[in-house]
């Protein structure tokens, strides 16, 4: 399958300032019709949002949600069916097969309701992205196609993106003979990333990113974070072409920071993220992956320094009592900047319940059981 | 931080308890007595807080509502228990004031009743001793009193000695019980309420005491109030 992008002609592109004005952090979200969320509302989102909840609660779904809408292209869609594990996507001229591949997007699979995502922000920010199928006055039909029944377009899944200066930019998912072709949209996308649990880290990606900072002679902040809770580190840098390299104490040559410690990679990477010259959001599922116990308040103290130096917001789910107890650790000196968020399911539906850092804390203290 | 296994609420009924030694006593006599095994006992940890006892069940009630999820899923109600201590009236509306501090929970109007609303478990208050003043400690004394009956004359004349013959019936029936339970506990002459369960019988308070058959009684019945 092949993905072409045409732009659309009519929506200029936006000018940087815009793109960067004001805070963008998420205070409230509204969900509907997307995945197990039937409708759900947050408030009073943090800095630093920790998802917790049982399996099948809805932790990832919430965290897709996010990205969704903070992309501008349809194309994200097919990346979390790639990061789910589910089949590629296949092109069919038919709208039930069609249809058959998108559905568990939809609530109940319900796809005559729209999906709709919403979140607003500080300094009047806010994004909107409603997914429904919209019938195109012109139509695309597949030339491979041979139903042997009259041809009929696909009534393709469209992405209505809302953003700041109110404007709606529309793509689709049109089915052609070369495959899915969705058109590109000049809605500036939100900085996030998505450490999917399923997601390998692009090597060069964050060398690329590394090597920005490094240009920037910013690089020895995050260098000086890490050492400062890893001792034994000396100094990183890109070497080899394009990949992110380790000076360690009592070894002689340097050492790929992936091979030297998997955490330490990990975390790297995400300082990395937050630390781009731009404020966004970090959507982390089950943070406390690759991450030994004795690192998880290192790795809590360096995320919130970053993330409040670069006004970046975190959303990372956890199943680990050690990543909670060491978050609470963090968050009883800087309670406001720590949340909640609990995905539960009464009566099979889909709930998110917040609560406050303060609650975080005593809720550690007391041993009550949050996972 | 706390570092053992985090509690989760996997029965319906929560006995609210004020501290770690009332935990074991009823924990004890629940097992003992062969009550509804449908309570599951809990008290607001002192933490990092510094505070516990009953002046932290509306913190404790609040806090569980809104973060366990178990709380929430299974719990159908609670019973509330807290000493008279001296003053039965005071005692009461400062367990009644802990419950209206905790949003939303319904609060009952008189002890032993039952306060329901939709969305919350049922809140029931049982203030001990059931047949006068004191405290949890106040029974177990009259329990060892029984079974160390030749202890209680040195007893009294020791107390008259000391400055604790000034304490009010509640601190003195803790020194008082403290003082038999590491008089008679050879086993651990260092013990304390809360963990002289862990001896031998031999040392322990009889919990199949008639001074307990009130408060077993009433756990006994707590399904025909709720």
């Amino acid at each position: 399958m092949s993905v072409s992008f045409s732009l659309q002609k009519n929506k200029p592109l936006r000018d940087d300032n815009v793109l960067l004005r004001g805070y963008r952090m998420i205070h409230s979200v509204n969900i509907q019709n997307f995945r197990c969320f039937d409708s759900v509302n947050l408030v009073d989102c943090p800095r630093i949002n920790l998802i917790v909840g049982r399996n099948a609660s809805g932790k990832t779904a919430f965290l897709e949600a996010l990205f969704l809408a903070s992309g501008a292209s349809p194309e994200l869609a097919i990346r979390l069916k790639n990061w789910r594990g589910q089949p590629a996507i296949s092109v069919s001229a038919e709208q039930t097969a069609y249809e058959g591949q998108w559905k568990d997007l939809f609530h109940n699979f319900n796809q005559k309701q729209e999906i709709s995502i919403q979140f607003h922000g500080s300094s009047g920010f806010g994004r909107s992205l409603k997914i429904l199928y919209v019938p195109k006055t012109v139509i695309t039909v597949p030339i491979s196609a041979d139903t042997g029944t009259a041809a009929k377009g696909i009534v393709p899944l469209t992405f209505i993106y809302r953003g700041e200066d109110n404007r709606e930019y529309q793509s689709s998912m049109d089915v052609t003979s070369s495959g899915l072709q969705m058109e590109a949209i000049a809605l500036p996308p939100i900085h996030a990333h998505f450490f999917g649990s399923q997601i390998p880290l692009n090597p060069q990606q964050y060398a690329n990113l590394f090597s920005d900072l490094s240009i920037q002679k910013k690089q020895s902040e995050i260098v000086d974070a890490l050492r400062e809770e890893f001792h034994f580190i000396e100094d990183i840098g890109v070497e080899a072409g394009d990949l992110l390299y380790a000076s360690v104490e009592h070894l002689s040559d340097k050492v790929q920071v992936g091979v030297l410690s998997a955490g330490i990679y990990k975390l790297l990477c995400i300082l990395l993220l937050i630390g781009r010259p731009s404020m966004g959001i970090i959507l982390i599922d089950e943070i406390e992956n690759g991450f030994y116990y004795d690192m998880l308040p290192s790795i809590w103290r360096l995320i919130l320094q970053f993330a409040k130096k670069y006004e970046v917001q975190v959303f990372a789910s956890t199943h680990s009592r050690e990543c909670l107890e060491a978050a609470a650790d963090v968050a009883k000196e800087q309670s406001k900047e720590f949340g909640v968020i609990r995905a539960v399911k009464a009566n099979g539906v889909a709930e998110l319940r917040q609560f406050d850092g303060k609650r975080l804390v005593d809720a550690i203290n007391e041993g009550i059981e949050i996972r | 931080m706390r570092r053992y296994a985090p509690y989760v609420f996997d029965k319906p009924w929560v006995l609210l308890c004020e501290g770690e030694s009332d935990k074991r006593f009823f924990d004890r006599l629940i097992q003992e007595r062969d009550l509804d095994s449908r309570f599951y006992v809990q008290f607001p940890d002192r933490g990092e807080r510094g505070t516990g006892g009953r002046t932290n069940f509306g913190w404790w009630l609040d806090t569980n509502r809104t973060v366990s999820e178990t709380f929430n899923r299974n719990v159908k109600a609670i019973l509330v228990v807290s000493d008279k201590d001296d003053d039965e009236a005071k005692s009461f509306d400062l367990v009644q004031k802990q419950i209206q501090h905790a949003t939303g929970f319904p609060v009952p109007l008189a002890e032993r009743t039952a306060a329901k609303k939709s969305g919350f478990p049922t809140i029931v208050i049982l203030m001990i001793p059931m047949d006068g003043i004191g405290n949890l400690e106040t029974i177990c004394l009259k329990a060892t009193a029984t079974k160390w009956d030749s202890l209680m004359d040195p007893l009294n004349t020791f107390v008259a000695a000391t400055p604790a013959n000034t304490w009010g019936l509640s601190k003195q029936s803790k020194m008082r019980l403290q003082t038999t339970l590491a008089a008679t506990c050879k086993g651990c002459p260092d013990t304390s309420f809360a963990n002289h369960w862990f001896q031998n019988a031999k040392y322990r308070i009889p919990l199949n005491d008639k001074c307990f058959d009130s408060i077993a009684n009433f756990l006994a019945n707590f399904a025909t109030l709720v």
